[in-house]
């Protein structure tokens, strides 16, 4: 999930929520989605 | 995703950032005459606390951390008590062999129920008040004062009148050497600062630079890697395998028999170990259970739905009175399949035996049962055991009660004394050597007088016991699994959160060969959707609202009305919806928590969009409100891939679904924005918050889906009925 996260906002720096349902298809069975989506979004920020 | 890796994972993390200081784990402690120590020669005040001369708390934590944060909440609950800087607390630790050799004094190490913190949280409570009590009267005795005079606050200690003060870490050495206070009042939450606060996880910065070792990861020098395959008919025996077919293959060390009923090759690489284990001619002794599919499961649980026999969970009044007087009569018939946890990580555990010593390493939700398995399989003493807890890629109840995959373990390193063997299963071995959400059907009968007032209801579960599988001495006497009323039950932590005048819930016990487990939730999964969905069809044949139709059942029950209303409210129940966007309502009791769910859905040809879905929680006191947000999210997505996609099929007696292709799990694209609502109401008791919510997800969509379309679905996954989620 990780590298996949640093491979979209190496194609895409700023993604919309829209890019991150499209590139992001990892399992994550803990359920974090919302926190990885919030993450993506302030290390797009940052 | 079209990235492919082209790199390590690990090496990728640890590389893309700044490696953090070291956290000292585990314990050896060299026994001074009084002063217990911990490995750096800091002392203990007490035996969760340990105060170094920089003022670093070191609190110990023997439930298992795996992502759900109970590390850092009861590490806020110590804190707390001991009133020490939060930002100067690490955590420790204590193995279970240290465990033993101190009699258990950390208590439990056993997680799973949702019980991290409500079961522990007085003791530890008590833990830092005892350190805290005991830092005091050190330096009370040091300023030659009385020790009510002095107070403690983020690792320093005051004397007003004087004027002076100190710090824990200057005081430590001589409140270790006082006696432990046994006398401890703790802090009304009330004034709780640090405990009940939103506080970071004390486990994150390590995870996000790659630095936490999970048990897939762990080496050891000259360590083999080792491959099985288990009968994929539980119960099933090893007939033969023909060993020398792949003895000679690259990399092979050994073929081992492990148990009655796996295979184990041992290789140098775990790819080799695999690739001659796929090639090993093996034959199965499946017996009987070999025959058994899952239309001959369906069929044996119908059978119990209409036995005469069950064992009784829940009863008031005469029901079968009230039914046959019934002016009215709805009946539905539910069902609910297996699942398998399918935790990222497969099982795994790195042993080293020898006569003198065998130690184990891996991921466990329970260290005490991981040591315990240790102790059986290598037929040593606890002496000469040690099992070492790793970080888990998920537990979700797979890894506590049965330590299967340790014995495994062991058994294979007992063949090469002296190796380190690394056994990992493969995602295929792990779909299908699981412990499995119990199979379920469910009939229930509601009886109606002539003004339409709910006098009867009969619920008949029919279906698995888990005690039956893995702890058959828990059954009570008279063989009832007293798990399997959970959410239903008349009192206590899982009681139901209805009154209905004339009540039957019984359950005709029917244990299929597949092996049933724990699974995140565990039996309030099917439960609730049994109760919560026929409470809506119920309302609905009476052409009642469906939360004034609860309201009027649940009089009697002000904390379950509680939460219901909340996420009524929140939802906006009762207003206008947005065209096209449909409501449901659920709610349970379950370890120790109430909790309640509403969604808001729309339905477009086989597609459901879940566009809210909120979930409130009651559990008595909220240690770590941004934690219980967490748990409530995490466990809204096993509850939604369960719904939409999980089930296990039998054929030939085996699991046929081996990878996530055919069991599938939502995405961030199917994630629906969840909201949480977290409302202690205080009290005595403490709940859960890692399972609970996860029940009211199902039932809160089905029967908003129901008011979408007018069907009712009754069996499960949403998947066999072509539903997708949008």
């Amino acid at each position: 999930m990780i590298m996949a996260v640093a491979e979209l906002l190496k194609n895409k720096p700023k993604p919309t929520d829209a890019d991150i349902d499209r590139e992001l298809t990892n399992i994550c069975r803990c359920g974090t989605f919302q926190q990885v989506r919030a993450a993506i979004h302030a290390a797009a920020n940052a | 995703m079209n990235f492919v890796p082209k790199i390590n994972r690990r090496s990728f993390v640890i590389g893309t950032a700044a490696v953090g200081g070291g956290l000292a784990l585990g314990l050896d402690l060299p026994l001074g005459p009084k002063i217990v120590r911990a490995a750096d020669g800091s002392p203990e005040l007490g035996v969760w606390v340990v105060v170094k001369p920089d003022d670093t708390v070191a609190i110990r934590c023997v439930r298992t951390e795996m992502g759900q944060g109970t590390m850092t909440g009861l590490a806020q609950l110590v804190a707390e008590e001991l009133g020490c800087d939060w930002s100067k607390v690490t955590i420790e630790e204590p193995t279970p062999g240290e465990s033993v050799k101190r009699k258990r004094a950390w208590g439990d190490f056993s997680t799973g129920g949702s019980r991290g913190i409500r079961e522990s949280h007085e003791y530890v409570r008590k833990g830092g008040a005892a350190a805290r009590m005991m830092l005091l009267q050190a330096a009370a005795n040091e300023w030659k004062v009385p020790v009510s005079e002095c107070s403690a606050a983020n690792s320093t200690i005051t004397h007003k009148a004087s004027n002076r003060t100190t710090t824990f870490g200057k005081v430590a050495e001589a409140a270790a050497k006082l006696d432990v206070p046994k006398e401890i009042a703790l802090k009304d939450p009330k004034d709780w600062k640090i405990a009940g606060k939103p506080l970071k996880r004390l486990d994150t910065p390590d995870k996000v630079i790659g630095k936490t070792q999970y048990g897939a990861d762990f080496t050891l020098p000259g360590m083999l890697n080792a491959a099985i395959k288990a009968c994929p008919v539980h119960g099933g025996k090893l007939k033969s395998i023909d060993a020398a077919k792949v003895e000679g293959m690259k990399g092979v060390k050994k073929v081992v028999k492990v148990d009655d009923n796996a295979v184990a090759v041992v290789a140098d690489t775990w790819w080799h170990a695999k690739t001659a284990l796929d090639a090993l001619p093996i034959q199965w002794d499946t017996g009987e259970n070999g025959k058994v599919s899952s239309a001959s499961i369906a069929k044996f649980l119908e059978e119990g739905l209409t036995a005469e026999k069950a064992y009784v969970g829940n009863q008031v009044g005469d029901v079968k009175a009230a039914i046959a007087g019934a002016a009215k009569k709805v009946e539905a018939v539910y069902s609910y399949p297996y699942q398998n946890h399918a935790p990222m990580e497969p099982m795994n555990a790195t042993a080293r035996y020898t006569p003198e010593k065998c130690e184990v390493w891996g991921g466990t939700q329970n260290g005490e049962a991981a040591f315990a398995s240790v102790l059986a399989a290598s037929g040593l003493p606890a002496d000469k055991c040690e099992f070492h807890k790793m970080m888990l890629g998920g537990g979700f109840g797979r890894r506590g009660a049965s330590q299967d995959w340790v014995r495994q373990a062991v058994l294979i390193a007992k063949e090469m004394p002296g190796t380190p063997v690394k056994l990992l299963w493969s995602r295929e071995e792990d779909m299908t050597q699981g412990r499995y959400h119990p199979i379920t059907q469910c009939k229930l009968v509601g009886a109606f007088d002539k003004d339409n007032n709910l006098t009867g209801l009969h619920m008949r579960i029919s279906g698995q016991s888990i005690l039956n599988t893995l702890a058959p001495q828990r059954l009570d006497p008279d063989g009832r699994d007293p798990v399997a009323f959970q959410g239903l039950n008349p009192r206590g932590e899982t009681a139901f959160g209805y009154t209905v005048p004339n009540l039957l819930i019984d359950h005709a016990m029917r244990n299929p060969h597949v092996w049933a487990g724990f699974w995140r939730g565990v039996n309030v999964n099917h439960n609730a959707i049994y109760v919560e969905c026929f409470m809506d069809e119920l309302a609905h044949s009476v052409g009642v609202d469906a939360l004034e139709f609860r309201r009027k059942l649940m009089t009697q029950h002000p904390k379950n009305l509680a939460v219901l209303n909340a996420v009524a409210e929140k939802i906006g129940w009762g207003k206008p919806t947005a065209p096209g966007r449909h409501l449901g309502l659920s709610h349970m009791m379950a370890f120790g928590s109430y909790v309640a769910g509403a969604a808001e859905i729309s339905v477009e040809g086989d597609k459901i969009k879940i566009h809210r879905l909120i979930g409130a929680t009651d559990p008595g006191f909220a240690v770590n409100p941004a934690q219980i947000d967490r748990q409530v999210a995490g466990s809204f997505v096993y509850g939604i891939s369960a719904l939409f996609y999980g089930e296990c099929t039998v054929k030939d007696g085996a699991i046929e679904q081996t990878n996530f292709d055919t069991y599938n799990s939502i995405r961030i694209a199917e994630m629906p924005k969840v909201e949480s609502i977290v409302m202690p109401s205080g009290g005595n008791a403490w709940g859960g918050v890692g399972e609970p919510t996860i029940l009211v997800a199902a039932p809160a969509i089905m029967n908003a889906y129901f008011r979408a379309t007018g069907k009712r679905i009754r069996s499960f996954p949403l998947k066999n009925h072509n539903l997708q989620i949008a």
